[in-house]
């Protein structure tokens, strides 16, 4: 795991609850170590459900509730999780949240749980999560922890809002099912809506990402 | 070894505080859950017969509509649904299904009193492609198939069915016109269609 190393620049000072490294550990999952755009992890639902803005906003909320759940518990839990049953212990918690919110959309936001699909079902897969709870949550305290948790999940979703934004606007000329593009001017281009124009708008997104955050020297030991 | 001992009821206790909570929540939401999933199945029934209901209806409330107006028939294994609180002679809605391009095609198709005639049909869960098949859940070419007929007037098995036409060419009574672009979608909708009006024909219309 090459994320679990601390960053550069420690603040240093006086250590509260979060040690002095809330900003970095904020800044880490939202920009500098993004899930998508630097690590490309938990793609599948990055592609799969982005074809529309709404569908992207609850996985971005249910990722969010997962991911933040995650880091949390297993935070707390650190100091008494046997390392043996680490990983079985971290995909329970995960598989309980992830069940929970599944079952939440289908009894109270049917239509919405039925437009994702199996995807809700499948955050229990989003490598991002075991790998907080794993390179994080077991080594750092709680406070910090959730705010790990934050901080990627809003890394996460930022990703996800911005992929779903372009594809629904460039693939059906809507936004949140309201005409933005009107058809008389816009063609519709179905390619983006379809899944190789995930593909290709997440290949522009992070090369987009990537030039503003500048070159840097590749030195991550990507797995 | 004391460890192992620890790791066991830890795992353990991890795995009965996990079953809880999910078998509590996933009570808990049951009965939220299973009406939901009624409620869809009975909404596309009455959209399609045009029955009215709330726009916001809950799934209790659509469900208690539907009992109200609606009634389950069976001929020969096949279950329709007569409307018969309608005011224009009892129609009727056949659920049927068929294999799509990409997966599974639910629809739902409704006749009107004479059973001949399509009052509408809905194609209400299907995978087709986006923007090409996938235009078989619209209006634009649902709409296409109300008023046309689904066998020639006397007609007995075997000479009912209809045609799904490349795009802009039908005209007679028993000819829709199909997708630009997703022939094979069309296709297969004509043939899922055609296996339920076979049906119909054969088992609901003797029964009149």
């Amino acid at each position: 795991m090459s994320d679990a190393q601390p960053a550069p620049h420690m603040a240093g000072g006086d250590l509260g609850p979060l040690e002095g490294r809330g900003k970095e550990t904020l800044l880490e999952g939202l920009w500098y170590n993004n899930p998508i755009a630097v690590q490309v992890l938990g793609i599948c639902p990055a592609l799969a459900v982005t074809n529309k803005l709404s569908t992207s906003a609850v996985m971005a909320a249910a990722v969010f509730f997962v991911m933040t759940g995650t880091t949390t518990i297993v935070s707390s839990m650190r100091r008494i999780i046997p390392q043996r049953v680490r990983l079985m212990t971290q995909m329970a918690i995960i598989s309980t949240l992830v069940i929970l919110v599944d079952y939440y959309l289908k009894a109270f936001h049917f239509e919405i749980s039925r437009q994702l699909g199996p995807y809700v079902a499948l955050i229990i897969t989003n490598c991002t999560i075991l790998g907080r709870a794993e390179g994080f949550g077991l080594q750092n305290n709680v406070p910090l922890s959730a705010l790990d948790g934050v901080s990627n999940a809003l890394g996460y979703a930022s990703v996800l809002l911005v992929l779903g934004a372009t594809r629904e606007l460039l693939g059906s000329g809507t936004l949140l099912g309201a005409t933005v593009l009107h058809e008389s001017w816009y063609e519709p281009n179905h390619l983006m809506i379809l899944a190789p124009g995930a593909f290709i708008a997440l290949g522009f997104l992070v090369a987009a990402y990537k030039a503003i955050k500048g070159p840097e020297e590749e030195e991550e030991d990507t797995p | 070894m004391p460890n192992s001992a620890y790791t066991i009821i830890f795992s353990a206790i991890v795995g009965i505080l996990c079953a809880s909570v999910l078998a509590g929540w996933g009570s808990f939401t049951r009965s939220y859950r299973e009406a939901n999933r009624k409620a869809e199945r009975v909404r596309n029934i009455m959209r399609v017969l045009g029955v009215s209901y709330p726009e916001k209806a809950s799934a209790r409330e659509l469900l208690d509509v539907f009992n109200e107006k609606l009634e389950e028939r069976e001929a020969d294994g096949l279950t329709y649904y007569a409307y018969t609180g309608a005011e224009d002679g009892t129609p009727i809605a056949v659920p049927f299904r068929g294999s799509g391009v990409w997966g599974p095609i639910k629809a739902v198709l409704a006749l009107e009193s004479d059973q001949r005639t399509i009052r509408g049909i809905a194609f209400y869960e299907q995978e087709e492609t986006p923007g090409l098949g996938a235009k078989i859940a619209t209006t634009g070419f649902t709409s296409k198939f109300k008023g046309k007929r689904i066998a020639p007037d006397n007609g007995r098995p075997g000479e009912a069915g209809m045609t799904i036409t490349p795009p802009n060419q039908a005209g007679g009574p028993r000819e829709v016109d199909g997708i630009s672009g997703a022939t094979m979608t069309s296709d297969r909708v004509e043939k899922m269609l055609n296996d339920i009006i076979e049906n119909i024909v054969a088992k609901v219309n003797g029964n009149v």
